[in-house]
C-alpha cells in the first residue's frame, strides 16, 4: 500500500488524530517551557540571589554548584519522562490510527 | 541478536506517516545503504560522545579554569539546547521517519553512485573537525598538566 492511496485529509480530521496531536503539543511545549524556566533560574539566581547561592552545604560546595548540577538531573529526567510518555501513550494512540488508516474516509 | 532487538524496538517507535511511507520497508529490514540500523542505545552513546567532544573542542575546561562558576554555567547551557533538540526537532522528525542524511532521498536505496557520494561530505568534515579537536585537546592537556606537546596530542588522539 502506497501512501498516496490514503485519504490524508480524513485522517487529519479524525478526532483521534486531533486528540493525539493536541495532547502531544501541549505536553511537549509544557516540558519545553519548564526546562527553559529552570535553566534561566541559574543565571538569575547567580546574579540576584547570591545570598542563597552562597550558602555552603559541604566543604567548598555551595547551593549554587548544587543547583547547577541539578540541571543535569532535570535534563535526564525530562528525557526519561518524554521517552516513557511517547512509548506508552502516544505510540499506542498512533498505532490505533495506523491500524484504521485504510478505513478512515475510505481510499481515494 | 542485539541488532534484531534494535530493529524490533525501532519498529514499535514508527509513527503514522512513517508506517505508511514507501521507504518504511527497507528501513525495517535494517539494511539501508549497506548500513545496519543504529539502536537507541548506540545512538545515545554517539550523542554523549558528541557532547563530550564538542565541549572539549570549544574549551569548556578552559572556561571553567579561567572563569570558575561563570564558565560552568556555559557548560550547563548545553543541556537546555539538547532538550530543545529533543522536544522541538527530534520529535517531529520521528513522525517523518527519515532521520538520517543518507536516507533523505529515494535514490539512496537504489543507486550506488549517489549513495557513495553521500558518504563524502560527512567524512571530509569529520576529518578536519577531528584534527582541530585533537590539537585543541592536546594544547589544553599540555597547559593544564605541563607535559610535552607531542605526548599530549598523541594521548588525546588515543
Amino acid at each position: 500500500m502506497s501512501s498516496s492511496q490514503l485519504n490524508w485529509a480524513a485522517i487529519d480530521q479524525d478526532p483521534r488524530f486531533q486528540a493525539l496531536h493536541k495532547k502531544k503539543t501541549t505536553f511537549l511545549w509544557g516540558l519545553m517551557v519548564f526546562s527553559i524556566v529552570y535553566y534561566f533560574l541559574l543565571p538569575v539566581g547567580a546574579a540576584y540571589f547570591q545570598d542563597l547561592f552562597k550558602i555552603k552545604v559541604w566543604g567548598p560546595v555551595n547551593v549554587g554548584i548544587l543547583f547547577a548540577l541539578s540541571e543535569f538531573i532535570v535534563a535526564w529526567a525530562i528525557a526519561g519522562i518524554y521517552a516513557q510518555r511517547a512509548n506508552r501513550q502516544y505510540d499506542a494512540m498512533a498505532a490505533e490510527i495506523v491500524r484504521d488508516a485504510k478505513i478512515i474516509g475510505g481510499s481515494k | 541478536m542485539d541488532d534484531l532487538r534494535g530493529v524490533r524496538r525501532h519498529h514499535r517507535h514508527h509513527h503514522v506517516h512513517h508506517l505508511l511511507g514507501g521507504q518504511a520497508d527497507a528501513y525495517d529490514v535494517g539494511v539501508l545503504c549497506g548500513w545496519t540500523v543504529v539502536t537507541g542505545l548506540q545512538n545515545g552513546w554517539a550523542i554523549a560522545g558528541d557532547y563530550l567532544s564538542a565541549a572539549s573542542f570549544l574549551g569548556i575546561a578552559g572556561l571553567i579554569s579561567l572563569y570558575g562558576y561563570d564558565g560552568f554555567m556555559y557548560s550547563v547551557g548545553w543541556l537546555v539546547a539538547y532538550i530543545t533538540v529533543l522536544l522541538v526537532i527530534a520529535e517531529p522528525c520521528r513522525n517523518i521517519g527519515n532521520t538520517r542524511w543518507a536516507t533523505s532521498s529515494p535514490s539512496a536505496t537504489t543507486r550506488r553512485r549517489p549513495r557513495r557520494l553521500r558518504r563524502c561530505p560527512p567524512i571530509t568534515v569529520s576529518t578536519f573537525y577531528l584534527t582541530a579537536q585533537m590539537v585543541g585537546g592536546g594544547v589544553l592537556i599540555k597547559t593544564l598538566i605541563g607535559i610535552d606537546y607531542h605526548i599530549s596530542v598523541i594521548g588525546v588522539a588515543c
